[in-house]
């Protein structure tokens, strides 16, 4: 059975062996995914926040030397600095990416529901509801239909008389709202490295 | 394990390509580190952009406030030649002019010099000039200003023209009623000279000494002026002089109607006391008086060829003179940083202040769409 590499050694591997970084990718990309959508309850924030979490870590990945640090919780590092800027503005930028040449990819419809999996609402939920009503009618409407009833898009489309891509929207920027209300409020889900 | 989620496999693929472009043209990796290296680099940047802006911002505000004060100091330039013209007292605490190669003056023959001499008095009051112009004073008022004035030279000459010049400076101080106080000379092709001339004849003796350097081969280094008002400095001295005198003839008439030996004993003292006071007061209007009467003039000639250059504006070099001057540069940029600062700070307030109701905006605009 061939050894297979810690996460450290894929990283320095990666400095001239791109597809070591590939592996590294793979190891930790669904969980890094499911730490920022749980963070952030929004899968459009969480999706952008993987990607420029792991460009920024291949751009800078000539900086990491094994000290003491693991590969993948140097990794963790850079989504805590990813996590705590976009909660301070709002907004996730692209510039990794960019500085790459990475195209900004939009989330494809099919992988919203697949990362709200990830999330478990279920511990979350009492406090959304509280957390509801600081958004607007359409939004909170949205929210309550996809979120506390747990009805699939369509019918949350349905019942709101828009767009499937509208419903999800709404329900995106409203969990987006929300996250940032409980922010403010000291709410936040846990913060710690999975 | 290669994960199910769309998004996710076209981002694994992206950073391949993005591998593959580094492999055919290396992009601007950053190289290992020591215990730097556990930094995020996001973090760097983000405070070397702080730090970068930051120093753009002092750098701007140093050359604003540069620009602004040679600007206003470009209009002092002109009040001297205009002052001296008028027979005008100089105003401000300080008054300053350097003037590096200026042009020959007029010689000494020249009519317009004899209207400056004799202009040029130390204790000066509001001129006629003034007085004329604004229209408000029919009658003379009071010579009250104490400005002392100061002023050097340096003097670059064609060789072998050294001592001939030392006759002259010699010859200008003293047909202006004037002395050299100090001299030294090196090799007889260079030197330093103080002179002591009175006040009054403070701007005729630059403008002859002008003239040594606008002679044929002849160059002028440098030339500047001072003007220190002193006027609140001996209007106050005088104040606490006359305070003092009172207080004196209190205490000897107190002292005359004492019956014990004590109270003359105490009182005596007291006496003795303010008497010191008003000595040491009398010393310093003195000194002003005498300052004010009369101005040093530092001259300095250097014959082309010379070794040693007198004209470095520094007369005795010393580590009390590199420091006073430091500290004089460290000030003028600081004050220019503090004026420029004065200019941009209202302007990068209203700047940001416009930047954050736009950004407000679009955040609601965001959230409410």
């Amino acid at each position: 059975m061939p050894h297979e590499r810690t996460d450290s050694e894929l990283l320095i591997a990666s400095r001239s062996d791109g597809e070591a970084f590939s592996e590294l990718y793979r190891r930790h990309a669904e969980d890094l995914l499911r730490y920022f959508a749980r963070r952030t309850l929004d899968p459009e924030t969480a999706a952008e926040l993987t990607a420029e979490t792991f460009a920024e870590a291949f751009a800078s990945r000539a900086r990491y030397t094994e000290q003491g640090v693991n590969g993948v919780a140097w990794i963790y590092g850079i989504a805590r600095h990813r996590l705590g800027r976009f909660f301070r503005s709002g907004r996730v930028d692209a510039a990794a990416r960019r500085k790459l040449g990475m195209p900004e990819r939009e989330l494809p419809l099919e992988d919203y529901e697949r990362i709200e999996d990830l999330i478990d609402f279920a511990p979350i939920r009492e406090a959304l509801v509280q957390a509801l009503e600081t958004l607007n009618p359409t939004q909170r409407d949205a929210m309550r239909l996809r979120v506390i009833d747990s009805l699939p898009y369509p019918e949350v489309a349905a019942r709101l008389h828009c767009t499937e891509q509208s419903a999800r929207q709404r329900v995106s920027r409203g969990l987006r709202q929300v996250a940032l209300a409980l922010q403010a409020r000291g709410l936040a889900l846990t913060t710690e490295v999975e | 394990m290669k994960s199910d989620i769309r998004f996710l496999q076209q981002l694994e693929e992206d950073l391949r390509e993005a591998a593959a472009r580094e492999a055919t043209a290396p992009v601007e990796i950053a190289s290992p580190a020591g215990p730097s290296s556990r930094r995020l680099p996001g973090r760097e940047r983000h405070w070397g952009s702080i730090a970068a802006a930051l120093l753009a911002f002092l750098v701007l505000a140093g050359g604003v406030g540069f620009l602004t004060q040679s600007g206003s100091s470009s209009n002092d330039a002109a009040l001297p030649a205009a002052a001296d013209a008028t027979g005008a007292p100089k105003t401000g605490a300080d008054v300053a002019q350097t003037v590096p190669g200026v042009p020959a003056p007029a010689p000494a023959n020249n009519p317009s010099l004899g209207n400056l001499e004799g202009s040029g008095g130390a204790v000066r009051g509001s001129s006629a000039a003034d007085q004329a112009a604004t229209g408000s004073a029919s009658t003379p008022q009071a010579d009250l200003s104490k400005i002392i004035r100061d002023g050097r030279i340096g003097i670059q000459l064609p060789n072998g023209a050294f001592s001939r010049s030392v006759a002259t400076v010699t010859r200008i101080a003293r047909n202006q009623g004037g002395m050299v106080l100090d001299a030294a000379t090196q090799n007889e092709t260079s030197g330093t000279f103080t002179l002591r001339v009175p006040a009054k004849h403070f701007d005729a003796v630059m403008l002859r000494l002008r003239a040594l350097g606008a002679a044929d081969g002849a160059q002028i280094l440098y030339q500047d002026a001072t003007g220190r008002d002193v006027t609140a400095d001996f209007v106050d001295l005088q104040a606490r002089l006359k305070i003092s005198k009172g207080t004196k003839q209190r205490l000897v008439s107190l002292q005359s109607k004492a019956t014990s030996v004590s109270e003359i004993l105490s009182l005596g003292n007291q006496i003795d006391q303010v008497q010191l006071q008003i000595e040491q007061i009398q010393g310093q209007l003195n000194l002003i008086n005498d300052q004010v009467a009369e101005s040093t003039v530092k001259v300095a000639l250097r014959e082309q060829d010379a070794a040693n250059d007198p004209g470095s504006g520094v007369d005795n070099p010393s580590l009390s003179s590199a420091w006073e001057r430091s500290l004089q540069g460290f000030l003028r940029v600081l004050g220019a940083v503090i004026v420029g600062l004065g200019y941009l700070i209202p302007v990068a307030l209203i700047a940001g202040g416009i930047w954050s109701v736009l950004t407000l905006v679009r955040r609601r605009r965001r959230a409410t769409s």
